[in-house]
């Protein structure tokens, strides 16, 4: 039904800029004090101001519309069964296995830009996304791929990047936009020396406190680091699986051995491979809250099913829109960093071999570990009695894991990584300073074992 | 025009200046998604950092306030993976053109399906009013203090050469033109820009002796023309000012119909002719212990292929093996090298240590590596010999480039009779893994290929045979004659 069209105006959103004054044919609107005022007899409704006030203060009243059409788009296809190799026993490159995890978690779509030595997940990720339904795209530059896909995330489609040391820089802020939208994504980054450029294709392990600290402020981030191809695979279903667990970005760090290495692999049918989703949200859309609080990480609908909602990197309320009250600021702090912290039962992956009588333990992970092992190994024969401690979740720092080792005897704990020393610190701050020694080793090569034996000797 | 359904009514009044031209712009696209028909459901609308981007929160449908230029990678990213959805990136004049400016350029000459809108106020406002790339030459700013010495980008002619469908430039000033323009720009499938003037009263009127709203309306009224009236204009009486009208519409396709019509359908035929099979292990008896291999030679000569073929032979025979590549910035040239470490045992550390196995292809290669071999009764060095001039005493020749080439005529081969060779000597994969690996990963030629294979394996056995065995090699039994 229309009533009579007359222009109406919203005081409370007049600004007073008087930019409709001149725009009035019939001088019916005037800037009496700090808002408009309308002579409504000389007002002829025609509603050009309407179309001027930046201030949405204007409305012409009696011209509603029909209701617009609420009408959804398509919506994602269910995941069905994918063309995959067969189950059993592969010779594959760390990088396949790697792409082949994310086909097998659900990830439908990859962005991202060349970089060595990480470029194989690239190239194995355009080669079979096309071939499962997905899309893979190669952007400008490690910060597109890193905004694509956390958008590409958001709107309801698991999504990946690979990258190493300089393109890990540039992604960097938009890492930090995913943690604070509390967006799933999955992160590669296959470390090299550094700093800058340093030695592109040798293997390094320096990037491990860029992922802990590489944005700015302050929250916490999931890493893990594989040490086999066949971790390659199920750490990248892992990865994914946590990221959708915990609303947040998720870095894989293998170093560059084990991301080029071709070894064996026992592939599972992926139809057995479990796989997590993201939480469906319970309550209509007008209830729906993107960072409700009630949860550690709130429900997240894909795009097009009636959910809008806002999200945002400045401070934000449970409903998404930005706040700069001390208090919400503080609390969604606090929630980010303890729905990590809080599930660090189920997050942290530790590796132990021969610890149980252990009297010394060799701390390493990734490639690194495995000479490590065959160090401690060696070093079993010679009746020492060693052990090895391999963080698989590198981020959170499985802190406690080691102090209970220290409480139990163990009187040496030997690090041992290729870079200059940077979980020395984390290890020291578990089982204190006088315990920790180091092996590092930060040239392009990798650390052999007997370079660890010696230092075991 | 109801547009009041768009948006976010909560939440006004906005966070905009009094006279800010920007929600002008705002009220335009809120009104041309309206006429064009669009549900809120269908539309995903993000935008970068500055005053033009916190529009989003303002507006009633799937919005991301992104990073500071990164609107549109956000955009590209739902473009490509939820093509359905109308993608609209809203961004500033900075936004756009300076800490965005790749991504910009790159979704044009992509043709990424989003609409996107600048927000031109030739300032940037929300930090206080420096420059920006389109601030004009000689303009002032909190960065200018003195005038700006910087020429301005042209949004329209960057846009149009990088590539885009649609390109239009409105004004705040005629705000039903340019909400006319946005909806033309909505109906484009691809990427469609529409730069609208717009205006800064806090920062850059004050500054530029535009001191009310009224008069900076009317600059910039003064300083736009109807591009259909150039003619009419005298060149000095356009200097300076902006012309407003559609300049490119021209329909091409788009990111992702190029994709889902080209590279899909190859993929996907890809996918049903090739699913690569399992390994089936057999039960081989690898020697015992750790061997550690080195295989050089000169790129090209399939160094890289000759270790991945023994690894997988050796994962064939149900034994363990891994292979590393070893290779510099140069892919075609120079040196080339590749490790296995194999053994009946899991491997620990993948890598060679110390060598008791080396393949080389070239005399280079030989003089390189030969003095890692561990100086062990099980240390084998195996050569081409036909690369080789003269053979140590204690390095096991096989003219393998000679046999690919002259009994084969693939000289392409010379890898795989060694890898024949070094079955027999070493017992390290058995002749049927090799056989298998040789059948399953050579496609061209694979009949000659085998056959190089087993002969290079009845050299080898030839050689060993003579030598008694690897631990006899070691010991330098005459194994620098066989020629």
């Amino acid at each position: 039904m229309r009533g009579k069209r007359r222009l109406a105006v919203l005081d409370a959103r007049c600004k007073g800029c008087g930019i409709c004054v001149p725009v009035c044919k019939t001088s019916a609107l005037t800037l009496e004090g700090p808002k408009i005022r309308l002579d409504e007899e000389k007002c002829n409704a025609c509603g050009l101001c309407t179309f001027s006030c930046p201030d949405f203060a204007l409305t012409i009243h009696g011209a509603e519309g029909k209701a617009r059409s609420e009408r959804l788009p398509a919506a994602l296809p269910p995941r069905g069964a994918i063309p995959q190799p067969a189950p059993g026993l592969h010779f594959m490159q760390g990088a396949t296995a790697c792409s082949e995890g994310a086909l097998a978690a659900g990830c439908r779509f990859y962005a991202g830009y060349p970089i060595t030595p990480s470029t194989e997940v690239a190239e194995e990720m355009a080669a079979r996304l096309p071939q499962v339904g997905g899309r893979f795209i190669q952007l400008e530059d490690e910060i597109a791929s890193m905004g694509a896909i956390a958008g590409a995330s958001l709107s309801g489609v698991k999504s990946m990047t690979a990258t190493s040391g300089p393109g890990f820089s540039l992604m960097q802020e938009n890492l930090g936009a995913a943690c604070m939208r509390e967006i799933p994504v999955v992160v590669v980054n296959v470390m090299r020396g550094g700093p800058c450029t340093g030695l592109p294709t040798r293997p390094a392990q320096g990037d491990v406190m860029q992922a802990r600290w590489g944005t700015h402020g302050d929250h916490q981030i999931i890493a893990l680091v594989p040490w086999s191809v066949e971790e390659m695979f199920r750490l990248t279903v892992r990865a994914f699986n946590l990221a959708e667990r915990y609303r947040t970005p998720v870095l894989l760090l293998p170093d560059e051995i084990t991301a080029h290495m071709r070894e064996r692999i026992l592939l599972p049918d992926y139809a057995t491979v479990q796989v997590v989703d993201r939480l469906a949200p319970t309550v209509a859309p007008e209830k729906f809250a993107p960072f409700d609080a009630a949860y550690a990480a709130a429900p997240l609908p894909a795009y097009g099913r009636g959910y809008r909602f806002h999200v945002t990197g400045l401070a934000h309320r449970a409903d998404g829109f930005p706040t700069g009250e001390a208090a919400a600021a503080a609390a969604l702090l606090d929630r980010l960093e303890r729905k990590i912290l809080d599930a660090r039962a189920d997050i942290e992956e530790v590796d132990e071999t021969a610890i149980a009588d252990a009297e010394t333990v060799v701390v390493a992970y990734g490639s690194t570990a495995r000479s490590a092992r065959q160090a401690v190994m060696a070093a079993r024969t010679r009746g020492r009695r060693v052990g090895l401690f391999r963080p698989v979740t590198l981020w959170p720092f499985p802190t406690d894991r080691l102090i209970a080792l220290a409480d139990r005897g163990v009187r040496q704990f030997v690090m041992v990584e290729a870079n200059r020393g940077q979980i020395v610190g984390e290890v020291e701050r578990a089982v204190g300073r006088r315990s920790v020694r180091a092996v590092l080793q930060a040239d392009g090569n990798p650390i052999m074992s007997r370079t660890i034996e010696q230092a075991l000797a | 025009m109801q547009q009041q359904e768009y948006l976010r009514e909560q939440h006004f009044p906005h966070i905009l200046c009094p006279g800010c031209g920007h929600g002008i712009v705002l009220g335009a696209i809120v009104r041309a998604i309206g006429k064009s028909g669009l549900s809120k459901n269908e539309i995903v609308f993000t935008s970068g950092i500055g005053c033009a981007s916190r529009t989003a929160g303002y507006v009633d449908f799937h919005t991301i306030h992104t990073t500071h230029g990164r609107g549109l990678t956000f955009a590209t990213g739902v473009a490509v993976a939820r093509p359905e959805f109308k993608v609209i990136t809203v961004m500033g004049d900075g936004d756009a053109t300076a800490i965005g400016g790749n991504h910009f350029i790159h979704a044009a000459r992509r043709n990424m399906n989003i609409t996107a809108i600048v927000f031109n106020n030739n300032i940037y406002g929300m930090t206080g009013g420096q420059y920006s790339p389109t601030t004009p030459t000689g303009a002032f700013a909190s960065t200018a203090l003195y005038g700006n010495v910087e020429p301005a980008f042209d949004v329209v002619a960057l846009s149009a050469a990088a590539g885009a469908s649609f390109v239009a430039r409105g004004s705040v000033t005629e705000p039903v033109k340019l909400e006319r323009m946005i909806q033309r720009a909505l109906a484009v499938k691809g990427f469609a820009i529409v730069e609208a003037m717009s205006t800064c009263p806090t920062t850059f009127g004050p500054r530029n002796m535009l001191k009310t709203v009224e008069s900076y309306m009317n600059w910039l009224k003064d300083h736009t023309y109807d591009r259909g009236k150039e003619a009419d204009l005298a060149p000095e009486a356009r200097a300076g000012k902006w012309p407003l009208g559609i300049f490119v519409d021209e329909q091409r396709r788009t990111y992702v119909e190029a994709y889902d019509a080209e590279v899909v359908p190859k993929a996907r035929a890809a996918a049903a002719g090739e699913a690569e099979d399992a390994i089936g292990p057999g039960a081989h008896a690898m020697p015992p212990g750790r061997w550690e291999l080195v295989i050089a030679g000169r790129a090209g000569q399939g160094i890289q292929r000759l270790g991945a073929l023994l690894a997988e032979a050796a994962i064939r025979d149900g034994n363990h093996a891994a292979q590393i590549e070893n290779y510099g910035p140069a892919a075609r040239t120079g040196i080339s090298l590749t490790e296995v470490v194999a053994s009946g045992e899991p491997i620990d550390f993948p890598l060679v240590e110390t060598p008791n196995v080396l393949v080389a292809m070239t005399q280079e290669a030989l003089s390189a590596h030969r003095g890692r071999v561990a100086r062990s009764a099980r240390a084998l060095v195996l050569a081409d010999s036909s690369q080789i001039r003269d053979l140590p005493e204690d390095v096991i020749g096989v003219p393998a480039s000679a046999t690919a080439r002259d009994e084969f005529k693939l000289p392409m081969a010379s890898n795989v009779v060694l890898l024949g060779a070094l079955a027999a000597l070493s017992k390290i994969v058995s002749l049927e893994a090799a056989e298998a690996t040789v059948a399953r990963r050579v496609a061209r030629s694979r009949e000659q290929n085998l056959a190089a294979l087993r002969r290079g394996y009845e050299l080898g056995m030839g050689v060993a045979g003579l030598a008694g065995g690897v631990g006899g090699v070691a010991g330098g039994v005459g194994a620098g004659g066989k020629r």
